[in-house]
Order: C-alpha cells, then structure tokens, then sequence
C-alpha cells in the first residue's frame, strides 16, 4: 500500500521535474542559440526476487536531453563561415565602389575626360595668359580628384587592415572563452551532471567565432569538451586556449598574415577573416596598383612631351630635380633600381620613372638629351647635346647623377659626353645638399635660361664661316737655308701656333718657335730669320697642321692653310653679312646621329634680298646643304643645292629637309667655302632622364595619393610648355598631350580610358558577384537553420501541448496519493 | 511534415518583409534619381557602356569646341582677307589710272601716295588681331607680324613658319596654314607687287606702272585663292561639326538608354513590392499572434 504512495510520489516529482524543463523550453522560446530539451522518463522496474509479478516502483527521470544534432549544427556553422566571408565581401566592396566613385562625375573615367579636355582647349590658344592660368587649375582640379581617389582606397585598405587584427583579437577572446567553458562542462560532465545550457553557451562561441574563422571543431562525447583548430592549427584544447598573431601591421605595403602561436602561417579559409584577408591581400592593394599605374602612367607619359617642350612666356634659368638622391647613390647609374624610394624624405627615381639607357634586350644603346641655352635679350639659342655611350667594353659606361654633372661642367663623365666638345658654356650643374639627401641643380648664367627643346634653334649651333687665313710667307734668311727638305711644318697647338721641325729618321719634332692666337688683329711669329707666319684673330681647331716647302734658295714655294673660324658666336656676325637662322623640327622618318652635324656651305657668294642703290643684284648666291640620313649603321649624304634668287627671296623658307628650313637674312654671302654647321635631332630626351629626374615636369608624384601639378607650374601657369619652338602660339606639344586621349599606353593596349573602363567594370563585377552569392548563401543559410530548428528549436505549441500532458500526468499521481492517502485512512480507520 | 519552432516562424515572417521592404527602397530611389545605374555593380555591363558613351561623348564636346574656336578664327580671317581684296581693287584702279597716258606726272605723285596709303592698309590688315592674337603671324601670335623696312623698300615678315594644328577627331586634326609669308608673300609677294607700283607712279614712268599691273594682277589673284581655300577650309569644317555633333548626339541618347529608368517599369515593380509586402506583413501579423495558449481556457 505504501508502495502505491512511492510510486505516485515519483510521478508527482518527476512530473515536477518535467513540467521545469518544459517551462524553461518556453521561457527560452526566443533565445538566441538555445537547444530545446526533453526529459526522459522511464519506468522504475520491480525489486529484483522481492515478490512475484510485474508491477514497478513508479517513473525515473532518467535524463534531460538536449535536442541537438551535431551533423546539422556542424553544417550550420559551416554556413556561418561562409556568410561572414561573403557579408565582409559584400559590405567593403560598397565600400571600394563608392570610393571609386563611377560613373559618376568624380570618378577617374570622367576625370581623364577632363585632363585631355584641358589640353585640348589649350592647344587652341596656348599664347593666352587667362586661357593658361584657368587650364592650370583645372589640371589642379583633375590631380586632386585623382589623389583624393588614392587616398580613399588607402583609407580602405587601412580600415580593412585594422578590421583583420580586431577580428583576430575576437578570435582570441572566444577561443579563451571556449577553453574556460571547455573546463566547466569537463567538470560537470565527469561527475554525472547534465550541462545543457552550458553546452549550448559552447555552441554559440562556435557559432560566433565560426562567423569569424572557418574552424574544426571536435567534440568529445565522454567529457563534453570541444578541440578546435584551423588550417590544421590547434586553437583551444581540453581547458587552454592558443592566441593567433598577425604579422606586417606595421608595414602598409605588405599584405597581413595569420600566423599560429609558433609563427606558421595560418591558411584562412573561412570566415570573415577569410573575406578581409582576400580583400588586404589582393584586392584592394591590387586595385590601388592600378590608380598608382594609371596616375604615373599619366604622369610619365605628359612629363616625357613636356620636359623637351618650352613655354614662350616662362623662361627659366634654374632647374632642380624633384627627385632627391641619399648621398650614397652617387656611385649608381641612374637606372640602377636601387635608386628608388628608400626613405621617407629621400625619393631617389620611383620605378616607373626609371630611365631607359638599355634597349629591349637589356643591352646598354647610345642615348641623348638637348640642353640649350637661350639668350634672354635676343632669342638666340645655343645648342648642346649631352650624349651617353655605352662604351667598347663588356662593362658599360657608368651613368651617374655626378658623370652627368661632370659632363655639364667639363664635357665628360662616365659615359657622358657634351657636343660641341667641352664644357657647356654658361651652365654650372651641381649637386645641391637638402635634408638627407642631394638634388640637382642646373643654374645658367645671368640673361641665360636653359631648356631642353629637340627643336632646330633660331641660330646655327657652332657657325664656322671661315676667316682669314694663317700664311707662310718669305724665305729663309740664313745662308745655307736651314731646312730646304719638307722638314718645316706650322700647327695648331691649343690656343697657340707652333712652327716645328720633324728629324726625318726618328720622327721627332722639335718646335722652333710659337706664338699666342690674338684676341683681335694679326699676330706674326718667325721661326726662322726671314720667313714669317702671319697669325689672324680667330679660333683655330687643335691639331690642324700643314708642311712648308722651300726651295735651295730658302724661299716658300708652297704652303697649306688653316683657316680661322672666326664667326663662332652668331651675335658676332659682322654688319652686312647675311646671318642664317635654323628653323622648324624634323619631321621626316629618317634617324639621324645627333652627333653629325648638318652644314651649310657658300657655294657661289653673292647678295641676298634687293640692294636699293643697285638694281640688279649680279648672280644669286648659291648654298649647299650636306647631311647624313638613313640607318645609323649606313648613313646615306645628303646635298641639297638651292639657288637664293627672286624666287627665295630674304626671309623665305629654304627647305632642306622634311621640316627643316633655312631662312637667310638681307645682305652678302661674301666667300666661297664658307661653311656653318648645325645639328638636327628631332628625338629629344631619348633616354627619359628628365621625367626621370624630374625636371620641367607637369605632374609629380608616383602614386595616385600624391598625384599633383608641379609646384612652380601651379605657382605659375605661364611655365606651361605649350610647344618645341619657343613661340608663344605653337601648341604643338598641347596637342600631342591631348592625343593622349586615344593613344594606346596603358597596359594591354588600351587606351587608358579603356583600360579604367575595365577596371571599374572589374569591381563592379566583382561586387554584383559577392551580392548574388551573398543572396544564394543567406538563403542557403536560413534553409540549414530552419533544418536546425526544426530540429532543436522550441515550437511553443508543442511545448505547451507537452505541458498539458503533464500538468495531467501530475494531476492523475495527484488524485492517486488522495486514494493511497484514503486507503491508508481507512485502514487506520479498521484499527481503531 | 517538419516542425516549426516559434523563434524560426518569426524571424523568417521578418526576414521576407525586409526583402520586400528592400526592393521598395531600390525601385523608390530609381524613381526619385531617374538612373537605373548608380554604381557599376547595379548592372555591369550597362555600366561599361555608360563609362565608354560618357567618355567619348566629353571628347566629342571638346573637339566641337575646337571646331568652334577655329571657325571663329577662320571667319576672322576670311573678313580681313576680303578687306584685303577689296583694297587690291583700289590699287589696281590707280594702276589703271597711273598707266594712262592722259595722267600727268603730277597726277601720278598724287597717285603714288595713295597706293602707298593702300599699302598701310594692307599692312594693317595682314597684321588683324583676333581675340588678342595676330591671325598671320603663325603661331608667334603674339607677334605683330609685318612692317615696313626701315628705307621702306620692302615689308619684312617677322612672324615665324609654324601652323596652327587642332585636333577635331581621335585621329583627324586640322592645319591652318596662318603664316602670313606663305600668304602674302614668296612668289607674287603682294606688297612687293604694291610697293613696285608705288614707286613706279612716283617715278612718273607710264610704261613702268603699266608693266607692274601684271604683279598687281598676280598678287590679287593669290588674294582670291586664299579666300577660297579659307572658305573651302569653313565648309570642311561645318561639315566636321555636323559630325560631331550627331555623333554626340547618338552617343548621349546610348548613355541614356543604359543608365535612365523605364519609369512605368518601375512604377510597375514598386507596386508589385508594395503589394508583397502589405500582404507579407498581414499574413505574418496574424499568423504571428497565434498560439495554442489562446485556445486554452
């Protein structure tokens, strides 16, 4: 009878226990990560051999089980993993498209609209001050749209940076969290108890940290603990957790990574860590390449045109590089790539500025650049080209920043040579110190300005119409003539001339006598009593020498000459002289050496233009043009005889060759043989050292982010180059610049609208892709939880159903302790 | 049949209405902007052809504003050159008059002086200035490019020989050959011709000035030829902005095409959207209310 009494007490405190689990499942309904649990309930057998039949001791509670399966919790996580990557991809490429602003109108496709537009509208009137000054800071306008873009994606990829080291401190925090949970459950597990809630905890961390990382987590039925591990790395053991690193935070260039607690790299394949790390890694330092590479493409492209182009109206006299060199680049050719950035304050040459001193196969090629110096007060330009030679030897010239200021100053160094030979004449180039490092610096004379124009100068470069003529004359006074056999001989030695007498056995001479060149006037030197050389005013060229004959009798019977060249300056021509003046830029497609001069000689002298006291002018004079043209391996000599008569009159154009004339002024071609030399090169700067040095560019910088006009131009719009000829209307370099626009120069051949075109569509791919996916995942997602929780969630219907049940159960063991209590009571009752 | 747990029943009614509420949002901002593309990824292939159609629709304006500029020079010059003809006339007449036997030698002094103001004026012509620059002078167009010698034998050219080159296409430009040499001088030089005259007159010889009428004739007709390769020069360029300006205006309406909305299209979808969502969230509402609690007394 009792026994009925133990076994509906059972039932009335199992019930209890019952109704509490099912009331928790209600309460926690909305909770985030909750398992629903079920009691499970079982009946307590008979006591063994105590008496015979069936009848049990009532209901157990044998267990609370969580309503979990691991498969699908497994596969929710995975999930998990896969949304976080894709929600980070989703959220930052936004993030990326609104930086780069397309297609909207402060998006680079339209800026590099407006960049070609600018020279455009220039180049079709390139004399004009406010047309000029309002070009230049539309420019400004275009460069600071282009760096704010720069700066922009930099800010992203800082931010994306900075989110990899705070989602990996997350990660530490949970595996920490899931290491102290691990030891909890552990505990619990091993003396019997039932940790559901805390289990659930434990899932959730996994939930959370797989949002972050893609991890393995393995789950130990006996002690309820969880190893967790990525890419193979064990995160948090039975009751420790392992913290991951990063490392490369500290340096912008170089992409983060994930490294294990022993320093290996972490392979993250998963997670939003996974999409973050895709995005420092590869997309945005790769799409900030790009910006880069457009901006210094631009840049090297406008500043190659513009460094050889003058401005008309700014005139410059001092040139220093934009780049600054540490001191020890003073031993590196200027090529060398160890030139490149090295600190903050030293730029050295960025790479895609380098110069090109080897051809496509890397072999060192002859190279040169024009430095002219220009006369303020008469227009009239000298030209002198600085060439590099690679040299005979397998080791090629070296050229550094310091040759090419020893070449500017003494004609020569390193593989540099100046033409004409000798130091260029009112130019001092040197090597200006600044904070840590050195510029050059090339600083003309007062009245002079220096620039760096391919075009033909308004003067012949060296002018060499023949003076008068060294002579020998009268005969040998001492008796026996000293030297009847041919041994007598006059030279040219520097600025003096020698009379020397050569030993017809061994050769050597031995110089009778010599006398200085005059500065004006005739100078007469006698080796020898009685026979006198006459020494007029002139320049000489070193070395020239002719023998001296005599008879028995010691008189000259003949004798050579050496001319002087007396009319080297152009501004020295005497009055009445037609002067010549070299116009126009070569425009044909031959090459020529830009060492070989070209040359002028007078062949029929005779008057140019009307003479009004003579109304016939006799016979036109006649010129000769000789130069080179062809392959450099076999040049071709070219003449071209013109007849300066009515028909080329004073001041008109004689053509000698594609592009380049001749206009001769009013007045005498006076001797036959008269000669003038000039040198014709069309290339310019053919090695890129002046937007490499960064002299007379328009654009500086060598990344997007410091993408800007140069100082001085902004400073000063008139210092603008506007074309090759010195004259304020030729926008001919303008509209080279603004042909830029449909010029293939980017990378693969495209144009560089194209080629951002491109890029931009890229990303908007790319982001239109990570949208889509985003979408199939979410719903992938939701699918893989609703499978969870219509496994593992709480449907109150149900629990509210399962309640009832056992509100009745509890009610039914209720009434039957109020039978067993009555039976007892009436038994009681029989004893009375 | 699955079960449903409570939590999942609401969380999907709540993720279906934002879903819709979304759409709401994209088509209500397509209509308020009229643009379809705000960002590439909004349609990338669209967007492409938007970058490229914007791109070379910029360049075209700015080649129509070269077309303009340099129009506005030619007709610039073609005025000035028509001046010059007209005045060329006049020296022809005197020519004309001064070679006649009944003129005297005084009548040709007379004469002679006003050729030589003739020649001023023709001077003053070739050295016209258009918006601050000289339309002859090459391109040194800040340069007044002729003037008397000094002992007035001759007019000396002092612009430079370089021409004026506009880009009005990706690979078409234009030369404008302004040198007032190759103009106006060089063979059949019209001050030469006007100055030989003049001189002619002063030296009263008949038969002289009426040889020179040939050179004044020669020069005119070298006037008259450079009015037509001017006008000739115009025409091609009308031509050229007519072009260019179908060609942005076929450009601008393909920009259109990609990035505009179809308003009644989205008109259309946005009531669509409206309509799912009112009934997602009614629907969820009631459904949402519901449990098994209500039912127990």
């Amino acid at each position: 009878m009792s026994d009925s009494l133990l076994i509906a007490l059972s039932a009335l405190s199992t019930q209890q226990r019952a109704m509490e689990v099912t009331t928790h499942n209600i309460a926690n309904a909305a909770t985030p990560g909750y398992t629903r649990q079920r009691t499970e309930l079982t009946a307590m057998p008979a006591d063994q051999g105590a008496r015979p039949g069936p009848a049990g001791r009532g209901v157990l509670l044998q267990t609370i089980r969580r309503v979990a399966d691991q498969v699908v919790n497994d596969r929710v996580r995975q999930a998990q993993a896969e949304s976080g990557r894709l929600e980070v991809l989703k959220q930052q490429l936004s993030a990326v498209e609104q930086a780069l602003g397309e297609p909207g109108e402060g998006g680079l496709n339209a800026t590099l609209g407006r960049l070609f537009t600018q020279f455009d509208e220039l180049s079709s009137d390139p004399g004009s001050g406010g047309v000029r000054s309002a070009a230049v800071s539309q420019l400004q306008g275009v460069t600071a749209t282009v760096s704010e873009v720069g700066r922009r994606l930099e800010a992203l990829n800082a931010d994306v940076r900075s989110a990899f080291a705070t989602t990996v401190d997350q990660v530490n925090e949970l595996t920490a969290q899931l290491a102290g949970l691990n030891g909890q459950i552990r505990t619990q597990m091993v003396t019997g108890g039932q940790p559901n809630d805390l289990i659930d905890q434990r899932d959730t961390l996994l939930g959370k940290l797989s949002r972050l990382l893609q991890v393995d987590a393995r789950i130990n039925a006996v002690d309820g603990t969880v190893q967790v591990s990525a890419g193979g790395f064990p995160l948090v053991g039975t009751d420790s957790a392992l913290a991951v690193h990063v490392s490369g935070a500290d340096d912008p260039d170089t992409p983060m990574q994930l490294l294990s607690p022993n320093n290996f790299a972490v392979a993250v394949n998963g997670g939003e860590l996974a999409g973050i790390d895709d995005l420092q890694r590869n997309l945005i330092p790769g799409l900030i390449a790009t910006v880069d590479a457009l901006a210094t493409t631009v840049a090297k492209q406008v500043n190659a045109r513009h460094a050889t182009s003058t401005s008309a109206t700014g005139r410059v006299g001092e040139w220093t590089s934009a780049v600054t060199f540490a001191p020890i680049s003073t031993s590196l050719n200027l090529d060398d790539p160890a030139l490149a950035k090295t600190t903050a304050s030293v730029t050295g040459i960025p790479a895609p500025f380098a110069p090109a001193f080897t051809d496509a196969s890397g072999n060192s090629v002859s190279q040169s650049m024009e430095l002219n110096l220009l006369d303020n007060a008469t227009g009239i330009a000298r030209k002198h080209l600085i060439r590099y030679d690679p040299g005979a030897g397998p080791t090629p010239a070296s050229r550094s920043v310091e040759d090419l200021v020893a070449a500017i100053n003494t004609g020569r160094g390193g593989g540099f040579t100046a033409e004409p030979s000798g130091a260029i004449f009112g130019v001092t180039a040197r090597l200006v110190s600044v904070s840590d490092g050195f510029q050059l610096q090339l600083k003309a004379d007062p009245g002079l300005s220096i620039d760096f124009s391919p075009a033909l100068d308004l003067k012949p470069t060296a002018t060499a119409w023949t003076g008068p003529a060294l002579t020998v004359a009268g005969a040998d006074t001492t008796l026996p003539p000293l030297y009847p056999d041919n041994r007598l001989a006059i030279r040219v030695n520097g600025n003096a001339v020698e009379a020397v007498v050569r030993d017809p056995q061994t050769g050597a001479e031995t110089v009778l006598g010599s006398a200085a060149i005059p500065p004006s006037g005739v100078s007469v030197l006698t080796p020898i009593p009685g026979i006198t050389v006459s020494i007029p005013a002139g320049i000489y060229r070193d070395g020239d020498r002719f023998a001296v004959a005599l008879d028995a009798a010691g008189a000259v019977v003949s004798s050579g000459s050496i001319l002087a060249n007396t009319h080297v300056e152009p501004s020295t021509w005497p009055a009445g002289d037609a002067g010549m003046t070299i116009k126009g830029r070569y425009t044909g497609g031959h090459p020529f050496d830009p060492a070989q001069p070209w040359s002028m000689q007078v062949v029929t002298p005779g008057f140019i233009g009307a003479r009004p006291t003579t109304p016939s002018p006799g016979n036109p004079p006649v010129v000769q043009f000789t130069f080179l043209s062809g392959p450099p391996g076999a040049p071709i000599r070219q003449t071209v005889q013109k007849t300066l008569d009515a028909s080329l009159p004073a001041g008109s154009p004689v053509e000698i060759a594609d592009g380049v004339f001749a206009v001769f002024s009013a007045g005498v071609l006076s001797k036959a043989g008269s000669s003038a030399e000039f040198i014709v090169d069309g290339r310019g700067d053919s090695a890129g050292l002046l937007p490499a040095l960064g002299i007379n560019s328009l654009f500086t910088g060598s990344t997007a982010k410091d993408f800007a006009v140069e100082g001085n131009i902004a400073a000063d719009p008139r210092r603008l180059a506007n074309g090759r000829t010195r004259s304020a209307g030729d926008g001919s370099t303008l509209v080279e610049l603004a042909g830029l626009r449909d010029a293939r120069i980017g990378a693969g051949g495209l144009t560089l609208g194209e080629g951002w075109q491109t890029t931009a569509t890229a990303i908007g791919i790319r982001r239109q892709t990570a949208e889509r996916q985003g979408d199939i995942q979410a719903s992938l997602q939701k699918s893989v939880e609703s499978q969870r929780d219509s496994f593992s969630g709480v449907n109150i219907d149900d629990e509210v159903g399962t309640l009832i049940q056992q509100q009745q159960a509890y009610s039914a063991a209720a009434r039957v302790v109020t039978f067993a209590r009555e039976n007892i009571q009436t038994l009681l009752d029989l004893v009375r | 049949m699955d079960r449903i747990a409570t939590a999942g029943l609401h969380r999907s009614i709540l993720a279906s209405n934002q879903d819709n509420l979304a759409h709401i949002a994209l088509y209500q901002r397509q209509l308020a902007t009229g643009k379809k593309i705000e960002q590439i990824s909004d349609d990338p292939s669209a967007g492409r052809q938007l970058l490229r159609y914007r791109n070379d629709s910029a360049a075209a304006t700015t080649y129509l504003a070269n077309v303009d500029r340099t129009t506005t020079l030619l007709n610039a010059s073609e005025s000035a050159i028509d001046q010059m003809s007209a005045t060329l006339d006049q020296v022809r007449a005197a020519a004309v008059q001064g070679a006649n036997g009944a003129t005297d030698a005084a009548g040709r002094a007379a004469l002679s002086r006003s050729v030589d103001g003739m020649l001023g004026r023709l001077i003053d012509l070739a050295n016209t200035k258009h918006d601050g620059r000289y339309l002859f002078a090459g391109a040194a167009a800040s340069t007044r490019p002729f003037a008397r010698s000094a002992d007035g034998s001759h007019v000396e050219y002092q612009g430079d020989l370089d021409s004026l080159t506009v880009r009005i296409g990706p690979d078409t430009s234009v030369t404008l050959d302004h040198d007032g040499h190759a103009l106006f001088q060089g063979e059949n030089d019209v001050f030469a011709a006007v100055i030989s005259l003049r001189d002619a007159l002063a030296q009263g010889d008949a038969a002289a000035v009426a040889d020179r009428l040939a050179a004044v004739d020669a020069a005119h007709g070298r006037i008259n030829r450079a009015q037509g390769d001017l006008g000739g020069a115009t025409q091609r360029l009308q031509m050229t902005r007519d072009q260019l300006e179908q060609s942005r205006t076929f450009l601008d309406t393909l920009a259109s095409a990609a990035e505009d909305v179809d308003m009644t299209d989205a008109i259309s979808k946005l009531q669509l959207a409206q309509i799912a969502l009112e009934a997602g969230m009614q629907s969820g509402a009631k459904v949402a209310q519901r449990s098994l609690i209500d039912f127990l007394q």
